[in-house]
């Protein structure tokens, strides 16, 4: 929430608070602007949609709210005494009120690497799930797959378990569904989500790379509703409606699974056997549009059973559950909290596989969230947060010698945050914060080995324009779980995510971000970030350990840096545009080799555009492109003895096998992958209902994307071909 | 990647063994020849004995032989290879880097107290019980890979040559070797199993004819590169991992190549029965 202080301090003068709500279904809108009409000064809500104005001078008074894809409206505002005054503004929908949105300021961290995506952006989205979040994601500058359709990312030389994943606050472990083709958040329960490349501030933590903070819908509040709809990647059914008829609760109640996968495989031999379900319910009581309470749950299940016994079965499973809320306190207090449970459970079954161990991973989360945020009478901000959390591990791997890592391990993890914002909308601002793991800093002042200071975090901004927003960011980065799986497997249906021993230290991670944003107009931006991430004590598994005397783990250092450029025209009513091209360069260092891990794409490009051509059709296309992945090239070959341990010196008279020997690790590159999506879709209209058809072409152009290099064989597997997928959407 | 040549060595040193076969080949460009030898390199072996006493440098003879009936190529030297002593070989041929790798050989075991091999000797079926069979293998620096086995040998009815073996180390027989610690040695020996292979070894005895039949107590010892060649090359590759550089253990460095110089020694203790 952005506060803005009237000018007229010798006028009475009062604070304004409340929310923005759609007037439709009464749900509130993320980000929504709150203008004094007349003035320049307003704020921006936050992602509950509540706002507050400070210092507003009461004088005939009118309040002015909108957002995108809603109509604007002004609002007169009643006198309450000295008390704060409280007004929750309706809003109706509006498809076509982008070029009426008008600026009045953003948060410094919405300026530096953060992305805001909205349902209306997932709508542009060309994939081969209609709207996924994820797959949107993957199209952002400074976000890297390794394959086509893959949902698992990786962000500015970060490695796949550097990435937070937030979902109303409760940590998910793995978004990934049915080997990556899609992400378990559905888009339909999807409200607004918040993506950031890295520079992000002191609330978040635990994640050296990123942050990704979805935020689900609260429901209709008003009316019964459905929707769902018809896809042969993922079928799914929404209801929604009033709890108690007072406007004022609501509840979701959301369903999917795949009905027609086998007939999706047996088409195109995608040799995929992926089955899921994913559920998700919601009640939410809001306040007097002073605050709101929820309780929630999330599950997620994926089985990936194959019919041959050579090869291993995936089966994993997310399941969360909270109670959180949001509560304007006085004319001054933002609080914020909840309570949570999720669990995680990932289990490989490699049933007679011969290069593949079992596996399992079993985390339960416990935690409680609070944070309050003050609003001081000069416009500044301050923040307070603490997360404790009591995860508990159960894991156990084994690599390809038999060798097994088995542990459970129950932490307490107390974390506590601070942050302060001065001058938020001027022209030079910043924002300094601190984040403590409070364990790892009683262990450095009890000299215990593994401790460290808390985390700084630093940014810094100046406008020398209304147009043009330059900015700086420094902060420092922990954490204290590590990815099992080894990173260069081309494919991972799921990570194994472990604490990293205590006594051995966290992963640690410092960056500096340069950025210059230039918006000559509501429709159009452009952004630059040139970035510089070093990685330090970066831990892995000791993929090679054969004997009991060698370590489980290896320790390693890393660097990366490179540059986001990003370009941006959205028309909302008839065409949109955006690019985006990223340069990076990334090394890992481990056991004395560095080496280019397989996620160093230098170069990227991807753009993606949408045209209305007539009412209610739209064609969207997106076109990437990257250099190619590295790899490790074949050297040679030579023959295997295979040593009979009843008759050692039979080696002496046997015909042997041909065996590969590889080459210095990653130094050749895959070529260039290339793909062109298109997408139509017709929106139908119909007095009782609401449908729309999408069709998707994936790879129109049917290039033949090498995926990867079969490590045994030496044959060359391609990533898809030209794939078709149809949807039907319907809502009542 | 462009190919630059390489060589492929192979050679496990015996304890005691009054040979060294060294094989050398070079790694091909395709998969296709993996088998030719390479004659015509220079390959020799140094040693450290006992009390530092120096082994050679011996040079081998670059020679082609029948083994089993299948012609095989081996650089070959009449050298007498001590346990626990150290060996280098070195391969030098033109056009390709040098190769250079040594291997520790295992010193052999002192075991089965001669009280015990009389009694055994005396009364096969009927072993004592307070037999306290130990293998040391207390020569090694610093682990060490066991198996021992009771093997019985004769000829069956039909006058075959028939062997049937019995485990007495690893109990897990998922492995055939149990890594030992520096600091277990010697390795006492479950005499309750080595028993049980016994009766075992005896009673299957029965079922051969009473002619030149015997039972030998086998206790072979691999060095470190040998155990580890032999896990990584009975292990499948995972065909979806991108990093691969050596799946295959190897103790050839400096970029030479590939391939393993290795020590062992296998000990054996013959009872004749009949």
């Amino acid at each position: 929430m952005l506060l803005a202080s009237s000018l007229f301090a010798q006028e009475k003068t009062v604070t304004i608070t409340g929310s923005v709500v759609d007037s439709a279904s009464g749900e509130r809108i993320p980000y929504a602007t709150v203008t004094v009409v007349g003035t320049s000064f307003g704020a921006v809500a936050d992602v509950n949609g509540y706002f507050m104005l400070r210092n507003v001078a009461l004088h005939q008074t009118k309040v002015r709210a909108y957002a995108l894809g809603y109509q604007g409206k002004e609002f007169g505002v009643a006198a309450n005494g000295d008390q704060p005054i409280i007004m929750n503004l309706k809003i109706p929908e509006s498809p076509m009120t982008m070029a009426t949105v008008e600026v009045i300021g953003k948060t410094l961290s919405e300026t530096a690497g953060s992305t805001v995506i909205t349902p209306a952006q997932l709508q542009n989205n060309v994939g081969i799930f209609k709207n996924d979040v994820v797959q949107y994601v993957t199209q952002l500058p400074g976000v890297v797959t390794v394959s086509g359709i893959s949902s698992q990312y990786y962000v500015r030389g970060g490695g796949p378990d550097e990435n937070l994943v937030l979902v109303d606050g409760m940590q998910i472990y793995n978004l990934s569904h049915a080997f990556g083709l899609l992400s378990f958040v559905d888009p339909m329960i999807v409200k607004v989500a918040d993506f950031s490349v890295g520079g992000f501030q002191a609330e978040y933590g635990g994640r050296l790379s990123s942050v990704f903070d979805i935020q689900t819908i609260d429901g209709d509040k008003n009316e019964f509703k459905a929707k769902g709809t018809l896809d042969l990647i993922s079928t799914d059914a929404l209801v929604t409606g009033p709890l108690f008829g007072d406007g004022n609760s609501s509840f979701v109640a959301f369903y999917r699974r795949p009905l027609f996968q086998n007939a999706l495989q047996k088409f195109y031999s995608l040799g995929l056997p992926f089955d899921y379900d994913d559920g998700f319910a919601k009640a939410t009581i809001d306040y007097s549009g002073q605050g709101y309470i929820s309780a929630e749950f999330l599950t997620s299940g994926d089985h990936i059973r194959q019919q041959s016994t050579l090869e291993p079965d995936f089966i994993w499973s997310n399941n969360s559950g909270a109670v959180s809320g949001s509560f304007i306190v006085g004319d001054q207090f933002d609080l914020r909290f909840s309570i949570s449970y999720s669990t995680y459970r990932a289990e490989q079954l490699p049933k007679q596989s011969q290069y593949l161990g079992y596996q399992l991973d079993e985390i339960s989360t416990p935690s409680l969230y609070s944070d309050v945020i003050s609003y001081t009478s000069s416009g500044d901000q301050f923040d307070l947060g603490l997360l404790f959390t009591f995860p508990g591990y159960n894991y156990t791997f084994t690599n390809k010698y038999g060798s097994t890592i088995q542990e459970s391990v129950s932490n307490i993890e107390p974390q506590v945050w601070t942050k302060y914002t001065f001058n938020p909308h001027g022209r030079f601002s910043f924002e300094v914060g601190v984040r403590a793991d409070l364990q790892r800093t009683f262990q450095l002042l009890s000299g215990t080995p593994g401790g460290y200071l808390p985390d700084p975090r630093l940014t810094f901004s100046y406008k020398p324009s209304d147009l043009v927003s330059l900015y700086a960011n420094y902060g420092f980065y922990h954490q204290n779980v590590m990815d099992l799986n080894d990173e260069n497997l081309v494919f991972t249906p799921f990570d194994v995510i472990a604490p990293i021993p205590e006594s051995s230290g966290d992963e640690e991670s410092y960056q500096y971000v340069l950025g210059c944003k230039v918006e000559p107009n509501i429709l159009t931006s452009a952004k630059v970030e040139l970035y510089y991430k070093g990685l330090n004590n970066l831990a892995a598994v000791n993929l090679e350990k054969v004997y009991n005397w060698e370590n489980d783990y290896i320790f390693g250092a890393g660097e990366a840096y490179g540059a986001d450029v990003s370009f941006k025209y959205d028309a909302a009513e008839n065409l949109y545009l955006q690019t985006g091209y990223s340069y990076s360069k990334t090394t890992r260092t481990f056991n004395g080799t560095t080496y280019f891990p397989r996620y160093d794409v230098r170069n990227q490009l991807n753009a993606s555009t949408g045209l209305q051509l007539i009412k209610n059709l739209w064609v969207r296309a997106r076109l990437k492109l990257t250099s190619g992945l590295p790899y490790t090239p074949i050297a040679g070959y030579f023959g295997v003895i295979q040593f009979n341990p009843s008759n050692l010196p039979a080696y002496t008279n046997q015909a042997l096998n041909a065996q590969a020997l590889f080459g210095k690790v990653n130094t050749a590159r895959l070529p260039g992958y290339q793909s062109l999506d298109l997408s139509a879709s017709y929106d139908l209209n119909l007095s009782w209902t609401h449908c729309d058809i999408q069709g998707t072409l994936i790879n129109v152009l049917d290039k033949k994307n090498v995926f990867y290099i079969n490590n045994v064989t030496g044959n060359v597997v391609y990533q898809l071909p030209t794939v078709f997928n149809l949807s039907a959407g319907w809502s009542f | 990647m462009a190919y630059t040549p390489e060589l492929n060595v192979y050679s496990v040193l015996f304890g005691d063994a009054h040979g060294v076969y060294v094989r050398v080949a070079s790694v091909t460009e395709t998969s296709s020849g993996v088998s030719q030898a390479m004659h015509g390199a220079s390959v020799t072996l140094v040693g450290t004995g006992p009390n530092n006493s120096a082994v050679g440098p011996v040079t081998l003879t670059d020679t082609t032989a029948l083994i089993d009936g299948i012609s095989t190529s081996f650089y070959y030297a009449p050298t007498h290879i001590i346990p626990g002593g150290s060996y280098s070989v070195s391969v030098k041929q033109n056009g390709y880097p040098p190769v250079l790798a040594t291997a520790h050989i295992p010193s052999g075991y002192a075991t089965i107290p001669d009280q015990n091999t009389y009694s055994i000797l005396q009364n096969p079926k009927n072993v004592k019980t307070d037999i306290n069979l130990a293998v040391n293998v207390s020569g090694l620096a610093s682990a060490g890979f066991v198996r021992m086995l009771v093997e019985c040998r004769g000829l069956d009815r039909t006058g075959n040559f028939t062997v049937k073996s019995f485990n007495v180390l690893p109990v897990d027989s998922l492995n055939p070797f149990i890594e030992l610690g520096a600091t277990s040695f010697p390795v006492r020996v479950d005499t309750a199993r080595y028993k049980n292979a016994f009766h075992l070894a005896s009673e299957y005895a029965d079922s051969l004819r009473r002619s030149h039949l015997y039972v030998e107590i086998i206790v072979t010892q691999i060095d470190d590169n040998l155990y580890r060649f032999f896990i990584t090359s009975n292990n499948s590759a995972n065909p979806l991992l991108m990093r691969t550089d050596k799946i295959i253990f190897s103790n050839i460095f400096n970029n030479a190549g590939t391939g393993i110089i290795a020590g062992a020694s296998i000990d054996t203790t013959r009872i004749f029965l009949f």
